[in-house]
């Protein structure tokens, strides 16, 4: 009994000290001279009114165990009002909706004076719609999302009409000149950690199918001829497109270009670049024989090099560039010559995969550059540790040779550090993401859904969110090869049978832009005819009309039989797309009479299926690129040679049209066709739109310099990290 | 004993041949094949693209039947004691099954152990004490453990603290011996999270060999000779219960195995379970076939040693 009675004591006590363990593990403890006490809450808050005003808002409440007061509170606020010197100590803005009737949009702007609490200012704007007329009560204003502001004072800046705010003795801060934004300064020091979906296989990126994910590991460490223009302003160039315009790119490891004739192109190697101070190249100077060796190589073309490089069908230098020498012509010059004039070649130059200019004497002596403990480069990063399966770290070259171009005068890189975690499981990404194991979401590993950024918010309201350009992810391509898609009708019929609207509303919450747009983004004015100039007779297919959609079904032969079908079919689902956005689909498909089935499939059997065209509909997930019209979206994916052709097109007048603008000489034909090719495929509907929705990236508040930029060029994801720094004052006050 | 050894020993012969082929087959039958994933992965754009698909089957040994891929294989472990070499350039399959094997291991022992820990003292007490309340919360613990889906639980301890309290495990491999408590700190809750699942079952099987114990002569005549419950339990009891509890902990591998792909890829542990699954997403075959084979032979070879040194347990079996 006795022991009966102990044990169960002895239960009882291990179960006590366990819940304390526990408790004692998820709460941070803080020391403060003189006494130890416990952060009880850290709210960390980001509030952004787009061009007009930014808030970065720390409150950190320290409290006594066991009392309810707060002991200590820190307010860090920063505010940017441009060419207003006022304290705008409120801003409101509201969004009233009653569906299908009356929509009411009000603004409201109070600004007043510090420790006075009069209004000054005062602005109302109302527009009211009446269902058959529309009543314009004073004027109409940009739906804006609901926002406040608040501002405890303000400080006057010389030079450009902005004020900044801040309340954090000797703390230093910079106008970033791409944004205008006031940024904490830039330093020195610090990790930045990011996770990685990829698993490389190597380090050698033109060895082929084995290279071909290295880039996402060399990136920091081997340096291509050029780069796009860090200092760009962000309303001008995003950094979203992986080849940037050439009004935005800037030489690398190239210094200055010149094409002498359309054969002919000099690339000037940069001066006083060197590799790393590892052997074997002991930070030797970069020469044009460095250059030239790693074309040659590439190419099959000299230095010992007589077939191309088994990368260079995988797509590494561009279709259409054919490079007929390769010729250091004298320590800094190197000489290109074209069997046939390019339009693409500075595209192919300065940012292809084929550019990466490995160090020579490391490919001589091992064959190849694919062991990372071998890698030697020029750039600002070094591999210094492969934990296989788990992480990559880059140490800081300390004998980099470039600058910041935002600020001239700091030499790169920031970071001491980069440390990129190999995770494949999203939950485990979100999680380090909220407990600040990691310090952003780069554009490799985004978060994939609405859902999760409002969770991350939710629990990390100091996490700052950039939304993309976005893709009409679920849009459909139709195997125009089989029936009954080879039939215009039909696929009108589908469109005209998807309601977007409702479909952004309910599916996206709002979010997703709904505007019909083709393989390239509206975005891209200069090379897309803009939707409102579309013939009115295609603009109305992309209206929800289920009733003229069955009237073209029945015309083009497939009238509902006795059970309500017109016809079965089935639809091939990318197992990594959300399957209710497809049953979605099929609800709408089924109330105009068309059975469809779902085949999910994975990778392995998605991409030959696509290829060899064993589907009937599938979920193409691509479109609305937002890039030049030479990338992607610029219309090769409608050619019937490729394998991403997802709707099985073979068009004669759109392949003939294809082949002109390959041929084209300026950029100005290269828009104007590419025009004509986007257009004729949006006029075919051999893919339905699907509302372009954006994907995200997250970074915390304490990596600065970051506006949600991808890359710097094809493959150059790390090269945006090393120009960021670390708020280490911040990082260490928000407790990690 | 020396004949029981090698008849066993005989009979792993066939058994392995017949996993081999079951191995080397099954991921050969998933739609798509490691070609195709290639492909997918580089060909972005791959427009006018040369791709010499049959030159790439022939460097990868795929141009032949499925048959002769297989006498290769075995010829390969044979002759040369390889297992390949990976399809996506990893290297050696043996070497890479090297490499994350340590992960892998310690996973395992830390589960195993944490579930010996719950399991043996719950259910020696939850025996001891049957029918009281003490007793039906052992049990019922055991049912929820034996139900609860680890990658589930996994899951929930990923999302859940750090939306709570901001907390999460580390997420990040530390090395044994340049930080102890770092390393085990990254696997403690993995390994909890197996240990419970595997503690379910053990301590079912301990209550109920526990309970047939106690109902011996023997343990009745300890009783009559005056040993304190203490005395009874530890020294004539708890021995012999134990026994087929080895037997439990044997099967249990792998279970254990199965787990580890899970908790690897969600706790971030690059073991071999998540190297399996990087592979299995490539149809790299060598590498999947490899370390099935090598799971296999290790769940065949751990239950011989465990049958062999159950006669140093239990007295009374003798093998013949």
């Amino acid at each position: 009994m006795r022991i009966s009675t102990s044990l169960r004591w002895l239960v009882v006590v291990a179960g006590a000290a366990m819940l304390l363990a526990v408790a004692v593990a998820c709460t941070e403890t803080v020391e403060v001279p003189g006494e130890t006490v416990v952060v009880e809450k850290v709210v960390t808050e980001t509030v952004e009114v787009p061009g007009e005003t930014v808030t970065v808002e720390v409150v950190k409440e320290v409290q006594v165990p066991g009392e309810t007061v707060v002991v200590k509170e820190e307010v860090v606020k920063e505010v940017m009002v441009p060419g207003e010197t006022v304290v705008v100590e409120k801003v409101v803005t509201e969004t009233v909706e009653v569906p299908g009737e009356t929509v009411t949009v009000e603004v409201v702007k109070e600004v007043m004076v510090p420790g006075e609490t009069v209004v000054v200012e005062k602005e109302v704007v109302k527009t009211v719609e009446v269902p058959g007329e529309t009543v314009v009560v004073e004027k109409q204003v940009p739906v804006e999302v609901v926002k406040t502001v608040e501002v405890v004072k303000t400080v006057e800046v010389p030079g450009p009409e902005r004020v900044m705010v801040k309340e954090v003795p000797g703390k230093n801060y910079v106008t970033d000149p791409s944004t205008g934004k006031v940024v904490t300064a830039p330093q020195y020091g610090g990790t930045i950690s990011f996770p990685s979906h990829e698993s490389p296989l190597g380090t050698d990126a033109i060895v082929g199918i084995t290279g071909s994910n290295a880039p996402s590991l060399i990136d920091p460490v081997i340096q291509k001829l050029g780069m796009a223009d860090w200092a760009t302003p962000r309303d001008k160039f995003d950094f979203s497109a992986v080849f940037p315009p050439a009004e935005y790119s800037r030489g690398l490891l190239a210094e200055s270009w010149s094409q002498p004739d359309p054969l002919t192109v000099i690339v000037n190697v940069r001066q006083g670049v060197r590799w790393h101070d590892k052997a074997p190249m002991n930070g030797r100077e970069l020469t044009a024989t460095d250059v030239e060796f790693n074309f040659h190589r590439l190419l099959g073309a000299g230095s010992g090099f007589t077939e191309p490089s088994e990368s260079l069908t995988y797509g590494y230098m561009w279709p259409g560039v054919k490079v007929a020498s390769v010729t250091a012509t004298d320590e800094s010059t190197v000489e290109f010559k074209l069997q046939e004039p390019a339009l693409t070649l500075l595209h192919a130059l300065l940012h292809e995969n084929g550019s990466f200019i490995y160090p020579p004497e490391v490919i001589q002596e091992h064959g190849d550059a694919n062991d990372w403990r071998n890698l030697v480069g020029t750039g600002p990063m070094m591999l210094t540790e492969w934990v296989e399966g788990s992480s990559w770290t880059w140490e800081k070259n300390p004998n980099y040779w470039g600058y910041d171009e935002k600020y001239p005068k700091n030499r790169l890189p920031y970071v001491d550090r980069l440390r990129s975690l190999a995770m494949k499981e999203q939950a485990t990404i979100l999680a380090a993401m909220r407990t600040g194991q990691i310090d952003l979401l780069p554009w490799t590993s985004p978060l994939s859904s609405l859902d999760q950024v409002e969770s991350l918010q939710k629990t990390n309201p100091g996490i700052r969110i950039w939304s993309g350009a976005g893709a009409s992810i679920h849009s459909v391509g139709l195997n125009v090869q089989l029936e009954p898609f080879d039939d215009i009708r039909v696929r009108k019929a589908l469109q005209m049978a998807i309601n977007l609207e409702e479909i952004n509303n309910a599916y996206y919450k709002g979010y997703a832009d709904i505007i019909p747009q083709g393989q390239l983004s509206r975005f891209v004015s200069e090379a897309v005819i803009q939707f409102d100039d579309w013939p009115e007779d295609v603009k109305k297919v992309f209206d929800y009309d289920p009733e003229a959609a069955e009237a073209l079904l029945d015309e083009a032969g497939y009238e509902r039989g006795e059970d309500g079908v017109r016809f079965e079919t089935d639809i091939m689902h990318y197992h990594v797309r959300d399957l209710n956005y497809t049953q979605l689909l099929l609800s709408y498909w089924k109330k105009i009479g068309i059975e469809v089935e779902i085949d999910v499939q994975d990778r392995s059997g998605f991409g030959p299926r696509r290829a060899s065209g064993d589907f009937r509909m599938m979920m193409a997930g691509e479109s609305a690129g937002k890039t030049s019209a030479l990338g992607w979206a610029g219309g090769i994916r409608y050619l019937a040679e490729t394998q991403w052709n997802s709707s099985k097109v073979n068009d004669p007048w759109y392949e003939a049209k294809y082949k002109e603008k390959r041929a084209a000489t300026t950029m100005e034909e290269v828009n104007s066709i590419t025009k004509e090719l986007n257009q004729y495929a949006i006029e075919q509907f051999w893919t339905l739109f699907s509302p372009i929705v954006p994907s995200y990236v997250a970074s915390h508040p304490w990596v600065i310099g970051f506006n949600g930029e991808s890359n710097l060029g094809q493959s150059r994801y790390h090269s945006v990290l090393i120009r960021l720094w670390i708020d280490q004052e911040l990082k260490a006050a928000m407790g990690h | 004993m020396r004949a029981y050894i090698i008849r066993r020993l005989l009979l792993i012969i066939p058994t392995l041949f017949i996993l081999s082929i079951l191995v080397f087959l099954s991921v050969r039958f998933i739609p798509g094949d490691a070609i195709d994933i290639m492909v997918d992965n580089l060909g972005l754009r791959s427009v006018n693209a040369s791709f010499d698909r049959a030159a790439v089957e022939r460097r990868l040994g795929l141009d032949v039947p499925v048959y002769v891929q297989y006498g290769r294989w075995m010829g390969d472990i044979f002759l040369h004691g390889s297992l390949g070499e990976s399809l996506m350039g990893r290297g050696a399959v043996e070497e890479k099954i090297m490499d994350r094997l340590p992960v892998t291991i310690e996973l395992g022992l830390m589960a195993i152990l944490i579930g010996l820990v719950i399991a043996l003292p719950v259910g020696i007490y939850s025996a001891m004490r049957q029918d009281t309340v003490a007793d039906y919360l052992g049990r019922s613990i055991a049912i929820i453990g034996l139900a609860t889906p680890n990658f589930w639980l996994a899951l929930m301890v990923m999302i859940y603290p750090a939306i709570w309290w901001g907390w999460a495990p580390p997420l990040e491999l530390v090395s044994f011996t340049e930080d102890p408590l770092g390393n085990l700190g990254m696997f403690f809750i993995p390994s909890l999270i197996l240990g419970t699942a595997s503690a379910a079952a053990t301590m079912r099987m301990t209550r109920t060999m526990m309970l047939e114990v106690l109902r011996q002569d023997y343990i009745r005549t300890a009783w009559s000779k005056g040993l304190k419950e203490r005395a009874v339990v530890t020294r004539h009891a708890v021995k012999n219960a134990l026994i087929p509890v080895v037997s439990l902990i044997g099967l249990q591998l792998p279970i254990l195995v199965g787990g580890s792909v899970i908790m690897e890829n969600i706790f971030n542990l690059p073991g071999l379970g998540r190297l399996m699954l990087f592979a299995l997403d490539e149809r790299d075959y060598p590498m999947v076939s490899g370390i099935n084979l090598f799971f296999a032979t290790m769940v065949v070879a751990i239950n011989l040693l465990i049958d062999l040194i159950y006669p140093y347990l239990d007295p009374r079996v003798r093998y013949s």
